[in-house]
């Protein structure tokens, strides 16, 4: 009798489990941040961003040292300052691209996000018109960076940052980053580049960010 | 803060694999514990976030065995939490939909301590044996066969009182 009621219940609770909305529908889905509620909550422990970050220090996950982490407010030198964009009340700070070896000539984002929207919301993604593509990741720690057959960096894929309302998330070489992809050409320190950040719910922030040299360890 | 933790080429790649695998599954297991798609992505990455300082792992099995302990944990810290702060109290828009596929049953699961709900989503759903739930919530086998027990029973009414077809 147990197991007829056993799989009775299977049949139902799979049928929820796979009734769960996939990720691309549930936060890129129609309307906007318009459709989406203000999420009251926060999750357990802290803000994953900032929790992942901590996470890679732990381990040492350090791959370009220190001399490559964003600037302290105020720090960062005048002729390198990235345009400030206040538009969406999501502020992008200090923020670099650091050009990296490897095919497709990737360059890493790094620098501070506030979110002064007054709501949670999470850094999904970015874009550059010299790049073909932009993505967020989690990098393993290694330097130089493990790349697989095809040259491609052996990162791992986060889905986005959580920014919590009135918090600010760094994005740091060897720690949470983006990294830009697919450049025609390397890019040099003393250039600058074209980067829209992009953001669950709130507009996409467009900013002129410094080109920086790294320093390999 | 630095370690001497390193990871190998082999083992980079692992963790960039692993969370394709895992991920997604992680996140429908955790949304049918906290009903809201969208926490149960921030609780997914964050165990995901504790797998990377743990690396490696194990083997396949040991992974996803480790990121169900640590995101169960997490989702039953988060409803708790909700519990106790009400204001924080899921919107029932937040589950619609589980609401529109099953209302009863996800009621009646709803309704459940959150560590028999996980304990039932785990054996039921995903085949661990009482041991392992025992082992990934950190209580003794005798207190999961009596989460389960008091499961069915409160599940009962629900499943045997409608259609089988569904």
């Amino acid at each position: 009798m147990n197991d007829r009621f056993d799989e009775r219940l299977r049949r139902r609770l799979s049928a929820l489990d796979t009734a769960v909305p996939t990720e691309g529908s549930e936060l890129r889905g129609v309307g906007g941040a318009s459709a989406r509620r203000h999420r009251v909550g926060t999750s357990a422990g802290l803000p994953v961003g900032l929790a992942a970050g901590l996470v890679v220090l732990v381990v040492g996950l350090t791959i370009l040292g220190v001399s490559l982490r964003p600037s302290q407010p105020g720090s960062t030198p005048a002729t390198t300052v990235a345009t400030p964009s206040h538009a969406s009340g999501m502020n992008i700070i200090d923020a670099q691209a650091i050009p990296i070896p490897g095919s497709g000539n990737p360059v890493i984002v790094v620098g501070s996000i506030r979110n002064g929207t007054g709501r949670d919301d999470k850094l999904i993604g970015g874009s550059s018109p010299i790049a073909k593509t932009a993505g967020l990741y989690a990098t393993s720690g290694l330097w130089p960076i493990p790349t697989d057959d095809t040259g491609m960096a052996n990162l791992a894929p986060m889905p986005w940052w959580l920014i919590r309302a009135g918090e600010t998330i760094e994005l740091r070489a060897g720690d949470g980053e983006m990294v830009l992809n697919g450049l025609a050409r390397p890019l040099a320190a003393g250039q600058s580049v074209q980067i829209t950040f992009e953001f669950a719910y709130a507009d996409p922030v467009t900013v002129r960010v410094p080109v920086v040299a790294g320093v390999v360890p | 803060m630095e370690t001497a933790t390193r990871l190998t080429p082999a083992e980079a790649g692992d963790l960039a694999a692993a969370f394709g695998v895992h991920m997604p599954w992680l996140r429908r297991r955790i949304a049918l514990m906290v009903g809201d798609p969208e926490e149960a992505s921030d609780l997914a990455q964050e165990a995901f976030a504790r797998a990377v300082e743990r690396w490696p792992i194990g083997s396949r099995d040991d992974v996803a065995r480790w990121l169900a302990s640590v995101g169960i944990r997490l989702a039953i810290d988060e409803i708790r939490r909700r519990r106790r702060w009400g204001f924080l109290q899921l919107h029932e828009s937040d589950a619609a939909w589980a609401i529109e596929t099953d209302p009863d049953l996800w009621r009646a699961i709803s309704e459940l301590e959150p560590a028999t709900r996980a304990a039932l989503l785990l054996t039921v759903l995903d085949g661990y044996t009482q041991d392992e739930v025992a082992a990934a919530l950190g209580v003794a086998r005798g207190t999961v066969a009596s989460w389960l027990s008091r499961a069915r029973d409160r599940l009962r009414p629900v499943i045997e009182g409608t259609s089988d077809e569904r």
